[in-house]
């Protein structure tokens, strides 16, 4: 803990804006705790105060049944199931965009979730920051149950848990200068306290992501470029100090060439400040390069994860045919060796239909390799070796 | 390869507008032979859905096009100057549809709602003079050459396909007069992964079986990694580089077809990461428009024609650097 | 940036950059010619309306029977030009005392209309569930009642030629279909991305509406407030030409009233003058209105804004030079 009078390297440190002042003296709003300042590290970054900290672990329960789920995780689903009614007035039936998952997200990892349109893999992503409610199963924000948190911890769990669109185009309000759509966020979370502090933390974001303040304060999104704007959600989203981010398809709809540029960011912002990033992609190129050296991979299949271990291994040598079939399709910018693939074989050449899923395995239909168990039986997900499979071959 | 079937020389194509004109095609130039695929690759604003409009003389008015293009069909028959012949010209040789046809992005969208695949195929074989017995009879063959079951597709509407049999559908059409040339922009974006690979192979298949010239359009270097035998590289209207694609791809001679090559990240690849040297452009229009975020780029680039030098046979680039661009590239790379 | 800026040099910088925006509206009503023409008719009515006290007020001691319908002429004086109506009273006090009197109509049941059309339309479209199916069938069971049925009434009931009790009856009746096009709007502004984001990040729902639906919504309120000043116009004429209100010699409904059922063709050559009269320039200011609100969809075009603002600017430049 550094002394509090020296402050961040790039000036006196922001007051943490739940420190209230009271006539008593300062008060800890989150835990209603007496605090004195000088003592305190008073941060902007939570991360680093002991106070929040303590109350993360007070959040988790420590004093009753014991934790469900390790310090490191950040955020836990348990059976998380998000259904949707589909269908006329008269024949409505249920949509399983999320069926029956069990998914938990590390501190400072990267999470890549792959899957095709359909696959519920978006549907996953709100329901994990909040902005869908499951239909059932549990949600656990630092080992705390997301349905029982009280106002002021709920309201925690939302700031810290971030979203980025696919679509730069309509995810920043086009009536608003770059200034005001990162201005509004601190103003109404007050976590700035005068106009000077609100523009210096705008600055620091918008050089953070690499924009040039000076150039770009004063910019509508309709005078950005995609990548340009991919960068503008980005650092909106960072505002907040999250400690999750859900990052959805980001550069999918962004020219090939400012990709990379984009993902590298992705990657050092998680590098500093320590992010959960949960990465949804159909590509597993993608997936390989940001989860491909120390993180983790889920495959999704119509709602149901297939397989879920270390990306690196899984993506090198998959288990499951899903995977299989899905590496063996994709093309390969390097033209000796997607020539060279050997293509799998599909029984069936129609797309899946997420209401008319198959009784046993969700890909039984279309799977070269399914046993009559495959047909009855849903297959539920078990270890082999550092990955989980969920396939009747293992 | 077989012969040539359209040669196009220095294809200029300019939009005018009230306050500006948009230069979208600059002297571009390539030779497509009979059974080969060329991939045209470039990003937004690369040009490249304005090349395939210019031969399809599909341009709208404001376009302004100068260059030449030669097709050599199949029945003898040679269009000198595809681009300055008159339309009615156009309509009497029966050019579009029938010695060139296109499948547009987003095809599936392009297919009427309330018509049945059936109809589809009527529609265009009468609006050719091509009876409805004979039309039947060309489409079930049609389809079932992209691996479409005709009894069933025949009588469905679009909404009953599925993203790929609708693209499928609309290759078929294309296919329908037996063109020389078939041009597909940007077949596989909107389908799912495992659609995308039928397609692909769909396209594969059709360079062997059909005496067909294709042209693919697209932004994504796997796609043309996986099909074409041909690469075209474009950026801002310009070719920067054209060659058969093993070796643009081992061997790229222009710096942006090595920063595109390295924008796809596979799996068990690496990355090769370079920065620009910081060079700005002179502000008028010409030289090499790259020159802002390349890597090997010095203050001759502002100066540069763009003309394109053939660097090993049959591989031409139009960077001024494309000589010394091997050795820079072994340098940086052990230097890593 | 951390030298704080003295008080009076905020405020002066602040009106100046009012006036600035301003001027950029201007510039963008007037790049089209329907918008120069709205525009200036309408800056032309409202002055005409507020700068009626400098004219002699029609009243009786103007009325002169022998002068009855006559056609426009200068004598006996200038404000003759336009001719006279039943009462021999110059049609050309008539008909600015008059815009004066419609336009306080019109503006009162226009504000009305706004005011409950779009909280009522936002409550429907941003709450969604119970609320809008409830309101929904509000709206949609008012815009089946024949409001002018019901103009008539409240106007007998009241029996008043008071504007502001008439822009008030006018404006409390027909806010339903402003309401429902509010509710379309704000609705289709709810499902946008960058409103979720704002949700994400811990806005609360009056500062989702007040940043990211109200500047969506704007240029609908602002053509419908156009709107409803014409439409209280009509509404107004209406019942004076019905007879439902007491006569008022500015009401020009009254006029064209008096004239039709005193027939006035037939009682006199010129009886009709003053009838076309009215029609011609009633029907010049409400399509400078009307022109007006299309005009004012640009307005909160930032795009258009800036492409305005990047001409001003290189002008400035060109000039400096």
């Amino acid at each position: 803990m550094s002394n509090p009078s020296q402050g961040s390297p790039r000036g006196p440190a922001p007051v943490c804006p739940y420190l209230q002042r009271t006539p008593q003296g300062y008060v800890c709003s989150i835990t209603q705790r007496s605090v004195n300042p000088l003592g305190w590290y008073c941060v902007f970054d939570y991360m680093n105060c002991p106070i929040y900290i303590g109350h993360l672990s007070r959040m988790a329960g420590v004093k009753g049944p014991e934790r469900k789920y390790g310090e490191d995780v950040v955020i836990a689903a348990e059976d998380l199931s998000v259904v949707f009614k589909v269908g006329s007035m008269f024949s409505k039936k249920d949509l399983y965009a999320v069926d029956h998952i069990n998914i938990t997200v590390n501190r400072s990892e990267t999470l890549a979730v792959v899957g095709e349109s359909g696959s519920g893999k978006t549907t996953l992503g709100k329901t994990l920051v909040g902005l869908y409610k499951p239909t059932t199963g549990r949600i656990y924000f630092h080992g705390r149950d997301v349905s029982t948190m009280t106002d002021e911890e709920y309201r925690v769990y939302r700031l810290k848990s971030q979203y980025i669109h696919q679509d730069p185009y309509s995810s920043l309000n086009p009536y608003k200068t770059v200034y005001d759509i990162l201005a509004i966020p601190l103003r109404a979370n007050k976590l700035v306290h005068s106009k000077a502090e609100e523009e210096k933390v705008i600055f620091e974001t918008l050089e953070s992501v690499g924009l040039n303040p000076k150039a770009y304060i004063n910019k509508y999104p309709f005078e950005l470029s995609g990548g340009e704007r991919q960068r503008v959600s980005i650092a909106r989203a960072l505002l907040v100090k999250p400690e999750f981010v859900v990052a959805d398809e980001p550069v999918t709809m962004l020219d090939a060439s400012l990709r990379l540029e984009v993902l590298d960011l992705l990657l050092s912002v998680q590098k500093e400040m320590n992010l959960s990033v949960l990465f949804i992609t159909h590509d597993l190129g993608m997936a390989y390069y940001m989860a491909g050296e120390r993180g983790r991979a889920a495959v999704m299949y119509l709602g149901s994860i297939m397989e879920f271990g270390p990306a690196k291994e899984m993506l090198e040598s998959p288990l499951h045919p899903y995977t299989q079939a899905l590496l063996s399709a994709i093309p390969e910018p390097d033209p000796v060796k997607s020539r060279s693939k050997k293509v799998m074989k599909l029984r069936s050449l129609d797309p899946p239909n997420p209401l008319r899923a198959p009784p046993g395995c969700k890909f039984s239909d279309r799977c070269p390799f399914a046993m009559d168990r495959c047909f009855k039986e849903r297959p539920p997900l078990k270890k082999v070796g550092n990955t989980w499979v969920a396939c009747w071959l293992y | 390869m077989s012969s040539v079937v359209l040669s196009v020389k220095d294809l200029n194509v300019t939009y005018r507008t009230a306050t500006f004109d948009v230069e979208a095609v600059k002297n571009v130039s390539f030779e497509l032979h009979r059974h080969e695929i060329l991939g045209i690759v470039g990003e937004s604003g690369s040009g490249k859905t304005t090349v395939a409009l210019a031969l399809m003389r599909l341009l709208p008015n404001n376009a302004v096009v100068s260059g030449k293009a030669t097709l050599y069909s199949r029945d003898g028959n040679t269009i000198d100057d595809v681009l300055s012949i008159p339309e009615s010209e156009i309509r009497r040789i029966r050019y579009r549809w029938g010695k060139i046809s296109i499948v547009f992005q987003g095809a599936m969208n392009s297919l009427n709602p309330l018509l049945t695949v059936k109809d589809h195929f009527v529609d265009t074989a009468q609006a050719h003079g091509i009876d409805k017995e004979e039309a039947l009879k060309m489409a079930a063959e049609l389809l079932r050459s992209v691996r479409l079951e005709p009894a069933r597709v025949l009588r469905s509407y679009p909404h009953q396909l599925s993203g790929g049999m609708k693209q499928r559908v609309m290759i078929a059409l294309a296919l329908m007069l037996n063109p020389d040339i078939i041009i597909l922009d940007e077949p596989t974006t909107a389908l799912d992964t495992l659609t995308q690979r039928q397609i692909l192979e769909l396209i594969k298949d059709l360079r062997k079986e059909r005496d067909v010239g294709i042209i693919l359009i697209t932004h994504d270097l796997s796609v043309v990694a996986d099909v074409a035998d041909k690469l075209l590289v474009l950026y801002k209207g310009y070719v920067m580089e054209i060659g058969e694609i093993f070796t643009v791809y081992s061997r790229p001679y222009s710096p942006y077809t090595l920063m595109l090559i390295n924008s796809f990240p596979a799996i068990g690849k690496k990355i090769i990461r370079l920065k620009p040297a910081g060079v700005t452009a002179k502000t008028n229009n010409r030289g090499c428009p790259f020159i802002d975020r390349c890597p090997f780029a010095s203050i001759e680039c502002s100066d540069a024609d763009m003309k394109l030098v053939e660097v090993e046979p049959g591989h031409y680039s139009s960077c001024i650097k494309a000589s010394v661009l091997q050795q820079q590239l072994a340098k940086v790379t052990t230097s890593e | 940036m951390g030298v704080s800026v003295p008080l009076g040099r905020r405020v002066v910088n602040r009106v100046v950059d009012f006036l600035h925006q301003l001027y950029v509206s201007i510039v963008i009503f007037t790049s089209t010619g329907q918008g120069k023409a709205g525009f200036g008719l309408t800056v032309f009515v409202v002055a005409l309306a507020l700068a009626a006290p400098l004219f002699p007020y029609p009243g009786p001691k103007w009325s002169n029977v022998a002068l009855q319908f006559i056609p426009p002429t200068l004598k006996p004086s200038p404000w003759y030009i336009l001719g006279t109506d039943y009462l021999g009273i110059p049609l050309l006090l008539d008909i600015i005392w008059g815009l004066r009197y419609f336009l306080e109509i019109g503006v009162i049941a226009g504000i009305i209309q706004v005011s409950i059309g779009t909280f009522l339309g936002l409550l429907a479209g941003y709450v969604g569930g119970f609320t809008d199916r409830a309101l929904n069938f509000a709206f949609n069971l008012l815009l089946t009642i024949p409001t002018f049925a019901l103009w008539l009434i409240l106007a007998v009931i009241f029996r008043s030629g008071n504007p502001v009790i008439l822009g008030f009856i006018l404006g409390i009746l027909s806010w339903a279909g402003l309401a429902r096009s509010i509710r379309a709007a704000a609705l289709s502004a709810k499902n946008r991305d960058y409103v979720e984001a704002s949700r994400l990040l811990g806005l609360n729902s009056l500062s989702i509406i007040a940043n990211d639906i109200m500047p969506a919504i704007t240029p609908y309120i602002v053509m419908n407030f156009m709107l409803s000043i014409v439409g209280g116009f009509y509404g107004a004429m209406g019942l004076a030409f019905l007879g439902l209100i007491p006569y008022s010699n500015i009401n020009w409904g009254a006029i064209m009233g008096n004239a039709f059922y005193q027939e006035a063709a037939i009682f006199s050559p010129t009886g009709t003058i003053p009838v076309v009269i009215l029609i011609v320039i009633q029907t010049i200011i409400l399509m400078g209105f009307v022109y007006f609100a299309n005009a004012s969809v640009y307005v909160f075009d930032p795009k258009r804004r800036r492409e305005v603002e990047i001409k001003l600017a290189s002008r400035r430049r060109a000039t400096a030079r």
